[in-house]
């Protein structure tokens, strides 16, 4: 009699749950998303933009992870070290990259749409930026790592940032190997300042 | 500040932009079945919706055969066989890996697997670590041309176009420049209502122009975007001739980077013509600068897909600072966005 009962309260506790940690990288996205919107329209000048909304990134971007798949299988033949180097390097371009799309005093809207869960450990959360007049599909790939989810990738009207990266390194990877993916990228880092 | 001219350089840059790059007309000729690079294969068989990497291109009775290029080369080399012997399963020759091929149709399994969701790496405590390899690549058989032709209009864009594009954002508000930017985002309706019933979409060609009457009346000739206001208005998605082509399963073709224009498959090329042939725009702009003659005068009347010139520019000038190899940056982000355009 008890079980008949303690049944559907156990299945309706564990679909709570689960309905919560589906959420969990929403929120999470949200609340970075929102932070940088509200430094971007309050910031004075572009220094000051920049200098605020890297914290925010390096705390939601998984760079470890954006990187080792810019550079695909090949990241296994990296030492510690030039993984390390490769890290920082591209850590370095992404900030640059993303940062230069705001501009101080303008801040997007942004609209969330779905959340998918494509496999276990994964979602892809798609939004929509409303940004001067423009509409931009924007789709953040994000991953569970270890209880922390972090965005793994971003889809702006189709192009991912990481496949992007990829297709630039393949060559150069299969060339020169990972010293020449290091100094691929350290140019790259000083071209771009 | 001729506003006109700098828009239209602008527009010039469509395809190099995330929102979907530069244009063209053209020679119709080449390479229109140009195929997609080919990759090494590998097999793997999708087993209750689960992709499984094997070492011998055989399977079980409820299993489906794939081939597969998403595991590392090193690997694929190693599995697959020079010539494998195929029983029933009759593995179709490993050439062109960019889809599935289904052998067998086992009821209640799923025909095609996301690669890009499926863990598919062994030897590595990253399941998707090669997850970006098999994007469709394009055919690229005249590269050496295509680099020399990207090297003279990146030179442009960035020492002319660029400067230009400055100057108007500092001539005009933003305010301004988007009331611009709506004005002639309404004007290329034609080209999305003809295409959308071309590519038999009754329903977004309605909205289309449901979406164009009210931007053109309540929006003073469309300089405000009031359809934003309206969610069934405001996603109505953005089309072309290209896409249409696309949609009838007309090919690719190889990749073009055209002079002033930028890149473009074949077929975008050609279903470029289409849109400038569609456009209001083309039609006022042929008469005002008939002095600037030929890709100049083209880019002038450019549809936009997404986005406005001037923030493709910016776009532009982001991906190709930030970029480890500018042509690769460029040609893949053409790639991806014109499958994106192509796909809704």
């Amino acid at each position: 009699m008890i079980t008949r009962f303690l049944i559907p309260l156990l299945a309706l506790t564990l679909s709570g749950s689960l309905r919560a940690a589906d959420s969990a990288p929403e929120t999470r996205l949200k609340a970075s998303v929102n932070q940088v919107v509200t430094i971007a329209k309050e910031a004075k000048d572009r220094t000051a933009l920049i200098t605020a909304v890297k914290p925010v990134l390096a705390n939601i971007l998984n760079f470890e992870t954006m990187t080792r798949r810019a550079v695909g299988p090949g990241w296994r033949q990296f030492t510690p070290d030039q993984q390390k180097e490769a890290v920082h390097l591209f850590t370095t371009l992404i900030l640059r990259t993303y940062t230069a799309k705001f501009t101080p005093g303008e801040s997007p809207s942004v609209e969330y749409k779905t959340c998918a869960t494509p496999s276990p450990g994964r979602v892809e959360i798609s939004t929509t930026s409303l940004y001067r007049g423009n509409r931009y599909d924007v789709v953040y790939r994000m991953e569970d790592q270890t209880g922390n989810w972090t965005i793994s990738d971003v889809v702006i009207e189709g192009v991912s940032l990481v496949a992007n990266y990829r297709s630039q390194l393949d060559e150069t990877f299969a060339q020169q190997g990972a010293a020449g993916v290091i100094k691929s990228l350290q140019r790259s880092v000083a071209d771009s300042k | 500040m001729n506003t006109q001219t700098t828009t239209g350089l602008h527009l010039s840059h469509r395809l190099l932009s995330v929102g979907g790059l530069a244009v063209a007309v053209s020679s119709v000729a080449l390479l229109l079945a140009g195929p997609l690079e080919a990759d090494e294969p590998t097999f793997s068989v999708v087993k209750h919706e689960q992709i499984i990497p094997i070492s011998k291109p055989t399977k079980k009775s409820d299993e489906t055969l794939y081939l597969s290029s998403s595991l590392p080369i090193e690997r694929a080399q190693k599995q697959a066989p020079k010539k494998a012997k195929l029983d029933a399963t009759k593995v179709v020759s490993p050439t062109i890996s960019t889809a599935p091929i289904t052998v067998t149709k086992p009821a209640g399994h799923a025909k095609v697997a996301k690669s890009s969701t499926q863990p598919t790496a062994e030897g590595s405590d990253d399941p998707w670590e090669n997850e970006y390899k098999n994007r469709a690549r394009i055919a690229d058989p005249i590269q050496p041309v295509n680099r020399g032709v990207f090297w003279f209009n990146h030179q442009l864009y960035h020492y002319g176009f660029n400067p230009l594009n400055k100057a108007y954002k500092f001539v005009f508000p933003t305010p301004v420049r988007t009331g611009i930017a709506n004005a002639v985002n309404n004007i290329e309706y034609p080209v999305r209502f003809v295409n959308n019933l071309l590519q038999w979409k009754p329903k977004q060609a309605g909205l289309e122009t449901e979406k164009f009457l009210l931007n053109s009346t309540v929006g003073v000739g469309g300089l405000i975007k009031v359809s934003n206001k309206y969610p069934s208005l405001a996603e109505v998605k953005s089309t072309d001739t290209s896409a249409t082509f696309a949609k009838w399963g007309i090919p690719a073709g190889c990749y073009i980077v055209w002079p002033v224009i930028g890149p473009k498959s074949v077929r975008d090329t050609v279903g470029f013509a289409g849109d400038v042939a569609l456009n209001p725009a083309s039609w006022f702009t042929y008469g005002i600068v008939g002095g600037i003659t030929g890709p100049a005068t083209i880019a002038l009347s450019a549809p936009q897909t997404v986005g406005n010139t001037s923030d493709k520019i910016d776009t532009y000038e982001t991906m190709t600072k930030t970029s480890i190899d500018k042509y690769g940056a460029v040609k893949s982000a053409y790639e991806q966005n014109r499958k994106k355009v192509e796909s809704q």
